[in-house]
């Protein structure tokens, strides 16, 4: 594209600048949070999410039908084995101490973006709001806590990882329950093992006793959005001397493994509906 | 230049499609295609169709699910990084070095803001990820990048 000065080029000229405005207008309304931006999301999400899922890895009935004649057979071992794995990831899932009593729609992952300085941190799901997905529901794997739901379209849904900024989730730590958060913010002043891991940083609300190994579980929200009570999130891996700080932090490493995420499973509550009954003290 | 502009709308989505879909792959290190198109293209017709490129681009990251965290943010991103490669660009054809650079250039770039934005937040950066991914974004520019070149060329031509 020559750079001339015809009234071509500024035409040219004049449409990066108002394109240029026009995105630095969209970024304001993002970080001040007008409702706007997310109906464009919702919009995207389904005009895109569709020519995303046929790039998602292929699954079994995709597999035949795309295959020739000639490659049928090694087609139907290919099946086999990847129902096989799809099924030992549900079956996983479903035996999980996280999703236990839980209603759970199981989704795969489709789309990953781009990875941020510390890895990923928003995934797509082949579930949308047609199968029943509602705006923060909670997204486990059989090892824990993976996320929130974010934005949904037709076919598929967002979801925000665990480790995200725009993530902090209200936690149980160790025998005690003593409460606090986890975040991915600050975490890089604990300590420089952070660096090159996808370590998370526990804040408790006041000063307390945390040990290497103490379990870290969600707090649960109301009505268990955006996170139900007690999903697996880590494991305390070290905790930062006091040094007239107001407040316990640790480091801690997340039960899942986002890099390897395949079969997930997004927990579907309802609000309560019923009073909750009142007990009476000393009676058994 | 209708046409070449099709042409390069299509390279940019197609290469967004499959930035989101090797992620699903679980393909690590990731290379930056996008970067890899913007570079190339910045490259070739000077920075100020590197801003153009990039902000495309950029957009389709932002629109294209999962999307980025901020609506616009990868098209600011990708707008800087199209810049900065459009500086490379020298009278004559191009060599494959330099082509690479402008690849590499342009996936550092994206990298380097995407870090600068994690330390502002005192995030964790995983620096050996980092650095893996702007070298195979590079290395995809030294194998792509002249036929990249070329296909923009021919319908430069055609136009």
């Amino acid at each position: 594209m020559p750079s001339g000065r015809g009234p071509a080029s500024n035409a040219r000229r004049r449409l990066l600048t108002v394109a240029v405005v026009a995105t630095l207008l969209v970024v304001g309304a993002g970080l001040v949070g007008l409702p706007g931006v997310d109906r464009i999301r919702g919009l995207s999400g389904g005009a895109l999410g569709p020519l995303e899922r046929l790039l998602a890895p292929q699954r079994d009935s995709d597999l035949a039908a795309a295959r020739a004649e000639r490659d049928r057979y090694a087609d139907i071992a290919r099946q086999a084995q990847q129902q096989a794995h799809d099924r030992a990831d549900l079956t996983a899932l479903l035996d999980a101490p996280t999703t236990d009593g839980a209603t759970v729609l199981p989704a795969h992952v489709v789309g990953i973006g781009r990875d941020g300085a510390s890895g990923p941190q928003r995934i797509t799901l082949d579930v949308g709001s047609r199968d029943g997905v509602s705006a923060d529901s909670t997204v486990v794997s059989a090892a824990g806590l993976v996320g929130r739901v974010e934005s949904i379209s037709a076919w598929t849904c967002d979801v925000v990882l665990l480790g995200s900024p725009e993530v902090v989730v209200g936690v149980r730590v160790g025998p005690d329950g003593r409460i606090g958060t986890v975040s991915a913010t600050g975490a890089l002043g604990i300590g420089s093992s952070v660096v090159g891991s996808r370590a998370l940083r526990l804040e408790l609300v006041e000063q307390g006793e945390v040990s290497v190994g103490d379990l870290v579980t969600t707090l649960g929200s109301v009505d268990g959005r955006p996170f139900v009570a007690g999903v697996e999130v880590g494991r305390v891996t070290s905790v930062e001397p006091l040094r007239g700080r107001a407040t316990t932090t640790a480091v801690v490493e997340p039960t899942v493994d986002l890099g390897s995420l395949g079969l997930v499973g997004i927990l579907q509550t309802a609000p309560r509906t019923q009073p909750r009954p009142v007990a009476t003290g000393g009676t058994p | 230049m209708i046409r070449r502009l099709v042409v390069r709308a299509a390279l940019l989505l197609l290469a967004a499609l499959l930035l989101v879909a090797m992620g699903a792959r679980h393909l690590r290190p990731t290379p930056d295609l996008v970067a890899v198109i913007v570079g190339v293209l910045a490259l070739r017709s000077g920075w100020r169709s590197g801003l153009g490129a990039g902000l495309a681009g950029g957009w389709l990251l932002d629109l294209l699910p999962p999307g980025s965290a901020v609506l616009g943010s990868s098209a600011l991103t990708y707008a800087v990084a199209g810049t900065l490669a459009g500086t490379l660009q020298r009278p004559g054809p191009a060599s494959w070095l330099l082509v690479a650079v402008a690849a590499g250039v342009a996936g550092a770039c994206v990298t380097l803001i995407g870090v600068l934005a994690a330390l502002a937040r005192s995030a964790p950066v995983n620096l050996p990820g980092v650095l893996a991914s702007v070298a195979a974004t590079a290395t995809i520019g030294l194998l792509l990048g002249p036929l990249l070149l070329r296909l923009d060329a021919r319908w430069g031509r055609r136009a």
